[in-house]
């Protein structure tokens, strides 16, 4: 049995991570389409989260990975080796499933040695490997205990034990931290990334929690209708949305729409609908944009400020503000404007001395630098450039 | 916490008001702690009395004669072993069946659920007698044997192995059915994650699934086992002159050998080994009691050792043998894992071919020509079915048991139901003790408590009247109204009845508005498992019926004894399209109400 030996081996050796590369991965059922070619490199040591809606595709792609799925094509290498037809057991990839998916009828250290039993280590090795996994997460004293005599926080500690201490190359986590309350996810969120750096492990996080995601991950790939829309570090999405879908799935934004128009100086400026139409407004990414198209613009709500009416200057727009919601170090103002509702999240902190009330006449401003501009599919005209 | 509080405050005045008058809900328990005590727990004492009774009052005498007598220890050893075997056969196939069934498309399970359920709700005589058709000389399998050249075939039939074969089938959907209804909720997570560790499919199974549906294996197990114990009539059809298990062999010394103390004492010697059996397996058991109580199914749920794991083992030697076991076993399990398929396959295939087979018989049989036995018949005709029609005695014994069947049925679901709140709604403490108490019927062997019962009320002249067969069938029926009827009012909210209380609905309101209509279908369906409880009896017919009154299992009991003709499968055929024509109708009914509905709603619009 040579894969079996080749655990052992992962065992002793390995101490790090894999290089995992994902290349033209693709999932059909029938006509549908659940996974369109999807590529990706991971580099060893790598914190990779992959965010999505749900019916994004994550979990078919996820499947696919742990050999529950078979690609419709498509490679999936690890260290140079395609396991992409390879059965589940034969993978050697950790996972931690999302709802752990403990044995409830075996103890702590039996859960933690299962891998270890399946490679066919000796108990004397085995003991000292549960040992040290169980340290790792903090569980030492836990392992004659049953998963049911556990907390939610403690049995996702288990999990994670258990699917590292067979060293895999790959550690595939399902959104782990769905079924625990939000402090300790929190928490948690520190402990995985913590021992993650510990291992120099490779893994792939999957999540619909663009929080877990942004501070967790070294990159993200977002996943809409079973294609990666966009892949980078948390900041670069966060601040350099690739499509009008990132930046609404990952943190919030305003957008509103208008039409694109060449300058006489050669930019392409936005003139946004219902606007006064003398206003041209800039966007960050006006290069890539094309003259002549239906745009979306999106700002984030804490570029947004709100300044009073008169001696208000530039591209201003005057809205009334409808409602103030307290959030405690922010304040969320929704204010209705000619160009469409809105919202402004201003820190306390700047406010001392204007506070804004609901039914406040306000200046909407924003930094043309933090303004973007997304093409939307026009029905109406073909941009003409 | 606050949500809590604050809910408890809401209803607090409503609690106050119901708290101040006594809580009288346990009443409704009094008339089925009556019935059950007085026709069944008193008939069962009183046969403990007749067995200590002799000559010269209270001696053991009897239990020394029938303990040192060898066609006793004889009839119970085999039916022990028949017992064991078929339990054996039936968990292994029922487990194999189960767990194909959950890994199968929806619909192809629907359709296979069907093969499984019409012949458990068909008549165990009728089933039996199937099996006669099929084995015996001139039947299904002699001829084909024939055909291929066999000219002198194995018995098969009228003796052990026909009683085995018949037993098999019959029990198979008792085997199957709590294991399904287990399996089918298992999660498949934790078989993932083990496959993901390293372990292939089989080894999956074995470490990780298998002790998650082990509890319902031996209840399943204990449900067959304690079943077999106390079967009479398929042994007594399919078995031969010199295999009588111990249901016939306490009836032969009652009715044959004019010996009650002999029979009622074999029968409490059985009853013990069936009580014993019932205490072992108890909290296997418990889970399909109608108790509410999570204490025990918990305890239920993590059976066997706990693992000794963690500590330090001082012995390296033993544990290396462990290693080398677990590792053989493993290997082994991955050989096995490979033939799961063909396994499966050869499960089902074997198993609907049981369970189907003697159906169908029955249905080409009813159309035989012949007077005697030859399947299939070489001619077909009609005349078995003119006969049955134009005969009085099977006609007027057919109403006889449709019309006490359902009788009985209507009386044990009126008293279940009332138990069944009294069982939920009521005080908690007695719920164990009397869900125990409601499940004894279904435990004690017939034979047993028909002895009982008619040892009882013999002298007072209730033997051959409708009245003595109609007591005996209520508490029959009562395990199936009761449990039916509790967890569907488990599942029910019971904030339901407070709040038609606070809305000013007195009892009566409360059972005619809230629960009768939420109950309904579970009363139907306990009155279907009480009606056939009592249609399908054929051991409390035979000593309760009278010259005047035998019950239409008895008369064919006795038909198929004396000759096997088409006759009795006449009668399956015309019960059997009797029921599907009324499963059709309800059907019809239904679909002409939405057609009248659909027309006149066009109508209305046009």
């Amino acid at each position: 049995m040579s894969e079996v030996s080749e655990g052992v081996q992962v065992v002793d050796q390995v101490a790090t991570g894999g290089e995992v590369e994902l290349d033209g991965l693709s999932k059909s059922y029938g006509t549908f389409q659940a996974v369109r070619g999807v590529s990706l490199s991971i580099r060893r040591g790598e914190f990779l989260a992959i965010l999505g809606p749900s019916g994004a595709g994550k979990t078919t792609l996820l499947n696919m990975l742990t050999g529950f799925e078979t690609p419709t094509s498509g490679a999936i290498r690890i260290d140079g080796r395609d396991v992409a037809r390879l059965a589940p057991h034969k993978r050697g990839i950790g996972v931690v499933f999302q709802h752990y998916a403990l044995f409830k009828h075996m103890t702590v250290a039996q859960n933690v040695g299962f891998p270890l039993r399946m490679r066919r280590m000796s108990p004397r090795e085995q003991r000292s490997h549960i040992q040290h996994a169980l340290e790792l997460v903090k569980l030492e004293g836990f392992a004659a205990r049953f998963p049911d005599q556990l907390s939610g926080g403690q049995q996702q500690r288990v999990a994670l034990a258990r699917a590292i201490v067979f060293r895999p190359p790959l550690l595939l986590m399902d959104e782990p931290l769905g079924a625990l309350d939000k402090r300790l996810r929190e928490h948690m969120r520190v402990e995985i990334k913590r021992l993650q750096r510990n291992l120099g492990a490779t893994v792939i996080y999957v999540t619909h929690d663009q929080g877990e995601a942004l501070t967790m991950a070294d990159r993200i790939a977002v996943m809409n209708d079973g294609a990666v829309e966009q892949l980078g570090t948390p900041d670069d999405l966060y601040e350099r949305p690739a499509s009008a879908f990132v930046a609404d799935f990952v943190g919030e934004t305003n957008f509103f729409h208008g039409r694109t128009v060449r300058d006489a100086d050669g930019r392409v400026r936005v003139v946004l609908d219902g606007d006064r139409p003398d206003l041209r407004r800039e966007t960050e990414n006006a290069d890539s944009l094309k003259p002549d198209c239906r745009v979306q613009v999106g700002v984030r709500p804490e570029q947004v400020s709100l300044l009073p009416v008169e001696g208000a200057d530039g591209p201003a727009v005057v809205g009334t503000v409808c409602e103030v919601l307290y959030e405690g170090a922010t304040a969320l103002h929704v204010v209705e404007t000619a160009i469409g509702n809105l919202t402004a999240r201003l820190s306390l902190k700047n406010l001392r001395e204007t506070r804004w009330a609901v039914g406040d006449q306000v200046a909407v401003h924003w930094d043309a630098r933090a303004a973007r501009g997304y093409h939307v599919a026009d029905r109406g005209s073909s941009p003409s450039s | 916490m606050s949500v809590d509080s604050s809910a408890e405050r809401f209803t607090g005045g409503l609690a106050a008001r119901l708290r101040r008058r006594p809580d009288r809900r346990w009443l409704t328990l009094v008339p089925l702690l009556a019935v059950l005590i007085l026709l069944f727990v008193v008939p069962l004492f009183s046969l403990l009395a007749d067995s200590f009774r002799s000559g010269q009052g209270f001696s053991l005498e009897n239990y020394r004669e029938q303990v040192t007598s060898p066609v006793f220890w004889r009839a119970m050893r085999r039916t022990l072993v028949i017992a064991a075997l078929s339990t054996a056969i039936c968990v292994a196939l029922g487990y194999c069946m189960a767990y194909a069934l959950t890994r199968m498309p929806k619909r192809l399970r629907g359709v296979l659920m069907v093969v499984v359920l019409v012949p458990y709700f068909t008549s165990i005589l009728i089933r039996s007698y199937a099996w006669i058709a099929i084995l015996a000389p001139g039947g299904l399998v002699a001829r084909t044997l024939a055909l291929v050249g066999v000219e002198n075939p194995p018995e098969l039939v009228f003796n052990q192995i026909g009683m085995l074969i018949g037993t098999v089938q019959i029990l198979l959907p008792l085997a199957l059915l709590p294991i399904y209804s287990v399996i089918s909720d298992i999660d498949r997570a934790p078989v993932r994650a083990a496959q993901s560790l390293g372990a292939s499919p089989a080894v999956a199974h074995w470490h990780v699934y298998r002790p998650a549906t082990s509890s319902a294996v031996l209840a399943s197990a204990a449900l067959v086992f304690i079943s077999t114990l106390g079967f009479y009539v398929t042994p007594a059809l399919l078995g031969g002159p010199g295999d009588a298990l111990i249901a016939q062999s306490i009836l032969v010394q009652f009715s044959n050998l004019v010996d009650p103390a002999g029979a009622a004492t074999q029968a409490v010697l059985l009853l013990l080994i069936v009580l014993l059996l019932f205490v072992v397996l108890f909290r296997y058991l418990a889970p399909s009691l109608s108790v509410g109580g999570t204490e025990s199914t918990a305890a239920a749920e993590r059976p066997g050792r706990r693992p000794r794991c963690g500590g330090a083992d001082p012995d390296e030697r033993r544990e290396k043998l462990r290693a080398l076991r677990a590792r053989m076993l493993d290997t082994g399990l991955d050989l096995v894992g490979r033939l799961r398929l063909p396994i499966l396959l050869c499960g089902w295939i074997l198993g609907a071919a049981l369970l189907v087979t003697p159906l169908i018989v029955v249905a080409i049989w009813s159309f035989s020509d012949a007077t005697y036995l030859t399947f299939p018949p070489e001619e077909y005709s009609t005349r078995w079915f003119a006969d049955y029609f134009a005969d009085e005695a099977w006609l007027g014994s057919t109403f006889l048991s449709l019309g006490i069947a359902s009788t009985a049925a209507v009386i044990s679901v009126v008293i279940g139901g009332f138990g069944a709140f009294g069982l939920v709604r009521g005080p908690q403490r007695p719920r164990l003790p009397i869900a125990i108490l409601v499940a004894m019927p279904l435990i004690v062997p017939p034979m047993i408590y028909s002895l009982g019962f008619f040892v009882l009320v013999a002298p007072h002249g209730l033997v051959g009247t409708n009245l003595g067969l109609i007591l005996p069938y209520v508490v029959l029926g009562l395990p199936f109204s009761v449990s039916i009827t509790a967890a569907a009012l488990r599942n029910l909210d019971h904030r339901l009845e407070n709040a038609a209380r606070s809305l000013g609905a007195g009892s009566l309101s409360v059972l005619r508005h809230v629960l009768l209509p939420a109950l309904r279908p579970a009363l139907i369906s306990g009155f279907v498992f009480s009606f056939l409880a009592a249609f399908d009896d054929v051991v409390v017919a035979t000593f309760m019926s009278g010259p005047t009154a035998v019950t239409l299992p008895l008369r064919m009991f006795q038909d198929i004894k004396l000759e096997v003709s088409p006759r009795t499968a006449v009668v399956a055929v015309v019960l059997l399209g009797a029921g599907a024509a009324a499963v059709l109708l309800r059907f019809v009914i239904a679909w002409l109400v939405r057609a009248v509905k659909v027309a006149l709603s066009r109508l209305g619009s046009s």
